[in-house]
């Protein structure tokens, strides 16, 4: 229980050290939170074992952090004007393309991921379980970033061909190297 | 960073955040108060007898009451036991759930729809399970998206950590809050991004690599990863569940039991398994393997197996926090309400930035505080109606975007006033309908908190409702001093800037 207090407590600090850092512009001060924040990392691992530790470190911030938001908080003027609202595009031009982004980021992307993921972690020095396992992790990632790719990018046809490309060769990898 | 990254990244995740927005929120609303599905089960059934311990012989007697009254052909047999997360015994198969009490005496059938129907939004959005699974993976995916774009997208990451500029138009608030829940939340946020998506997408991996590999066979690749069944001798006979729990005290006396299995039941390769938490671990737990005859064989090594199985393993409790009790729970469901509150205002801001399109507008509060009516009014159908569930919150949805259309006067203060309403309607009919049980503390563990949803969303939204009276009275005036046709609203703002360009002679707002 000691020790459960002792990383609350060390949390604690290490937010509000950060936020001094913020307030003052200090360099110095952020990296000693920072290692307050580690060692909290530490005693959360000690009290409750390093998975738990590793979670609440990362998590207990964003929680953390909104007494510190709230005393920075400010007040600003009240707009003398309310602006008219525009209207929405909903005409069929637009409606498809939208939906055909959204085939590429849910459909298409999907399965350049999965191959991807897959092929990847083919090649990775794990056994089967462990493949499987850092497959299943990296897939959402990989596919988070290629639709931030695709929706980013200008050169949306190339983007496509690129991932139907990176598709065909994940494939041919996952029928060369057996998982 | 270049300004053209950042832009890229904003129109990025300004094209996601808004065109799934309705399923984020949905999937996001469900998840935050599925956190508490087991609590949830118990508050459907008020009544039932709760406790920690249960008698010696009452789990084979109350199996024994149980197969009496089902005898029909089963795969599996199933007892939950008081240590699980509820406090209760059932007994089961692969049709029906009673309840037993710590005699063994066997009490009603299991009964909890909206539960099921609250986890199912969750899990597949109620739509056909392997499709909704999918889509709902693929939100999982999106939310890695909106993490990245988010954090590429800010402008001013590290100037603006703790700033919270309330008041102006509301506006710079929603950024700010909507910037500050994206930043400080942002690891939780990936957890359950690359979580949420594994419970879809493993299926497609399993396929794949099943039709790759393995020539189909997905039970071989399952076999890779989750422990298969032992290989024994044929047995018969009656499993001696009573004897394979009462030996756990010396095999793992520290690990909390959650349930008992027997598979295969009256065939020549039944066995009984054993599943309990392993504290200090994050894997959902280890299983102890019996015979029939309640001989233990050993365990099938998610504890101490290799790292992948582990990893997999943990998957359940890190998505639903389900790991250290009540405490591990409320974090969640905070931080639930916080990636919630990140749809919410992630919307708000677009819309705001629009000048708030009436009717999307009107639309997009009726789809977040109508979704809490909806869920209100299911679970009260749930107290009297035995029919699908689905189809009740979806039609109350349903009815609330028509009202929405029809009645101008539903906006945002009059939608969280409905929301309140409808949750205290929702405690009214249940205590009525429960009596003295809904002062159990299985009703009060999710009642109080309801309580004060329903006074807060009440006291907020007629907060808002002045304001919003206060304002549209201000913009009558001012279009009243300017008849020449130049009304004083025609003034648009940057988002970082709150310098008026309007004339000097305009009225002054109510609110300033």
């Amino acid at each position: 229980m000691l020790m459960l207090f002792t990383a609350g407590g060390l949390s604690i600090a290490s937010m509000a050290t950060v936020y001094e850092s913020w307030r003052r512009q200090k360099a110095l001060v952020l990296y000693i939170g920072l290692t307050i924040w580690v060692l909290s990392a530490i005693a959360w691992s000690y009290a409750a074992g390093w998975e738990f530790g590793v979670l609440y470190a990362l998590c207990l911030p964003g929680i953390i952090v909104w007494p510190f938001i709230g005393k920075n908080q400010s007040t600003l003027p009240v707009p003398k004007n309310v602006p008219q609202p525009k209207s929405l595009n909903f005409s069929p031009q637009s409606s498809m393309q939208n939906l055909g982004h959204a085939f590429v980021v849910l459909i298409l992307l999907l399965v350049t991921s999965v191959v991807l993921a897959l092929a990847l972690c083919t090649l990775l020095p794990f056994d089967t379980a462990g493949k499987l396992a850092s497959s299943v992790v990296l897939l959402p990632i990989l596919w988070g970033l290629a639709a931030y790719h695709y929706l980013a990018t200008i050169k949306k046809v190339r983007a496509v061909i690129t991932y139907i490309f990176v598709a065909v060769i994940s494939t041919a990898i996952l029928f060369a190297v057996p998982i | 960073m270049n300004k053209a990254t950042k832009q890229s990244a904003l129109n990025a995740h300004s094209w996601v955040g808004v065109f799934l927005s309705v399923l984020l929120f949905l999937v996001c609303l469900s998840g935050t108060i599925a956190v508490f599905h087991l609590e949830f089960e118990r508050w459907e059934q008020p009544h039932i007898p709760e406790f920690e311990t249960v008698e010696d012989g009452a789990v084979e007697k109350a199996m024994d009451s149980f197969l009496a009254k089902h005898p029909e052909e089963t795969d599996h047999l199933f007892v939950v036991l008081p240590t699980s997360g509820i406090p209760r015994l059932v007994v089961e198969n692969d049709h029906a759930a009673y309840f037993a009490d710590a005699q063994g005496n066997l009490l009603e059938k299991e009964s909890v729809p909206f539960t099921q129907m609250l986890v199912d939004l969750h899990l597949h959005l109620n739509l056909p399970h392997s499709w909704g699974m999918i889509l709902v993976s693929a939100l999982g995916a999106i939310i890695c998206t909106l993490i990245v774009t988010g954090v590429i997208a800010h402008k001013r990451l590290s100037r603006d950590a703790f700033k919270l500029r309330r008041g102006g138009n509301g506006q710079q608030s929603q950024i700010d809050l909507h910037n500050r829940f994206g930043l400080w939340a942002a690891p939780f946020h990936l957890v359950i991004g690359v979580t949420g998506a594994y419970f879809g997408l493993a299926g497609i991996v399993l396929v794949l690599v099943a039709q790759l590999n393995y020539g189909g066979d997905r039970e071989a690749v399952i076999n890779q990863v989750f422990t298969p069944d032992p290989v024994i001798e044929a047995q018969e006979g009656k499993p001696a569940i009573g004897k394979a729990i009462a030996q756990m005290e010396t095999i793992a006396p520290e690990n909390p039991l959650i349930f008992v299995t027997v598979h295969e039941v009256s065939k020549p390769e039944q066995f009984i398994e054993i599943y309990a938490q392993v504290p200090g671990r994050l894997i959902y737990g280890e299983a102890y393997r019996f015979d029939t005859a309640g001989n233990y064989l050993g365990t099938a090594g998610y504890d101490d197996g290799v790292w992948g199985k582990q990893l997999l393993w943990a998957v359940y409790r890190l998505h639903f926090g389900d790991f250290a009790g009540i405490p591990s729970k409320v974090l969640y469901f905070v931080l639930g309400i916080m990636l919630t509150m990140l749809c919410v205002s992630g919307m708000e801001v677009w819309l705001s930035k629009k000048a708030h399109p009436v009717l999307a507008t009107r639309l997009w509060y009726c789809t977040v505080w109508g979704s809490v009516s909806a869920l209100a009014f299911t679970a009260i159908a749930d107290m009297f109606f035995a029919g699908s569930l689905v189809a009740v919150f979806w039609g109350i949805m349903v009815l609330n975007v028509v009202l929405t259309v029809a009645i101008k006067r539903l906006t945002k203060p009059v939608w969280l006033i409905i929301s309140g309403i409808s949750v205290l309607v929702m405690l009214v009919i249940y205590g009525v309908v429960n009596g003295e049980h809904s002062l159990s503390l299985a009703s009060l563990q999710l009642n109080v908190p309801m309580l004060m949803y329903v006074v807060w969303s009440i006291l907020r939204g007629n907060t808002l409702l002045k304001r919003e009276t206060l304002l549209s009275n201000f913009q009558k005036e001012n279009q009243a001093v300017t008849p020449n046709g130049n009304s004083g609203n025609e003034t648009t703002r940057d988002e970082d800037s709150h310098q008026s360009t309007s004339r000097p002679n305009a009225p002054q707002s109510p609110m300033a």
